[in-house]
């Protein structure tokens, strides 16, 4: 599975995300390759699943290159990462496993 | 490279009139230690004004950053408590009162950094401390394991003693 995390410059929340990511990935037990990109380079990027916030969504605008966009209104909050990026994660690796 | 952290890059009781004022004095710190260029503290600001408040990541917590191209010359951070908080655009539910900002020179040296900050954006705990540090010695000797990487390594420990984790929400 490919992630792509987001924010406006590339250098702090995108990094932060994708290390909360790791941690909730490992607890789920699904493997995935995490890249983090800004606002700018995600338009060279493609995967099955992007995570950023609202304000960033608004500035990337087309995120057609992706299977499934997660949007967190907070980074930190543990709650919101469990219940939006899980399930988001559960299905793309079932629709993966069917794949092939 | 080491991250440049010290009392020099700590102030306490920032009157600030606004998140502008507040990002540029926090920014000022990093400038006067050398560790960025004045056009790095616009770069800053600018990333606000164009893209939006994503940088209040915790709560009353914003990190004010910029690109490495616009002015950054070392890993540095600096840390800012405002006299009274501020407000960032459409983050009104939201106060700021602690201002760290932070400059890195490419995608990846400044990766210790940012993960001793995601672990102090989810420790209450640690915030409160930071917080109601006396005088920025103290703030300094609080953070400086955070920021280098050696609160990592103990949590890491931790965790891998699971009943002295004793995790934070």
């Amino acid at each position: 599975m490919r992630i792509v995390t987001v924010c406006g410059c590339g250098m702090g929340s995108s990094l932060m995300l994708r290390i909360y990511v790791e941690e909730l990935l490992k607890e789920v037990g699904v493997k995935a390759d995490i890249t983090v990109a800004d606002m700018m380079t995600v338009k060279a990027h493609s995967g099955d699943l992007m995570i950023t916030t609202p304000d960033v969504l608004r500035a990337v605008k087309d995120t057609s290159s992706f299977t499934k966009v997660v949007v967190l209104n907070s980074l930190v909050s543990q709650t919101e990462l469990n219940e939006k990026v899980v399930p988001a994660v559960l299905e793309l690796s079932r629709e993966l496993g069917k794949e092939g | 490279m080491a991250v440049l952290f010290n009392e020099d890059l700590v102030r306490l009781g920032i009157p600030a009139g606004g998140w502008e004022d507040a990002v540029r004095a926090v920014g000022r710190l990093l400038v006067e230690a050398g560790a960025v260029e004045p056009r790095y503290v616009d770069g800053m600001v600018r990333m606000v004004k164009e893209i939006g408040s994503y940088i209040v990541v915790a709560p009353g917590v914003a990190i004010p950053h910029a690109r490495p191209e616009e002015g950054a010359k070392r890993v540095a951070v600096a840390v800012g408590r405002l006299a009274e908080p501020v407000t960032f655009p459409g983050k009104d539910d939201n106060p700021v009162d602690l201002v760290i900002a932070f400059s890195g020179v490419d995608n990846t040296s400044h990766l210790g950094l940012i993960k001793g900050l995601a672990g102090l954006m989810r420790d209450g705990a640690g915030l409160r401390r930071v917080r109601d540090a006396k005088d920025r010695a103290e703030l300094v000797r609080q953070l400086r394991p955070v920021f280098t990487g050696m609160e990592t390594q103990k949590r890491n420990a931790a965790d891998r003693a699971p009943c002295l984790a004793g995790r934070e929400v």
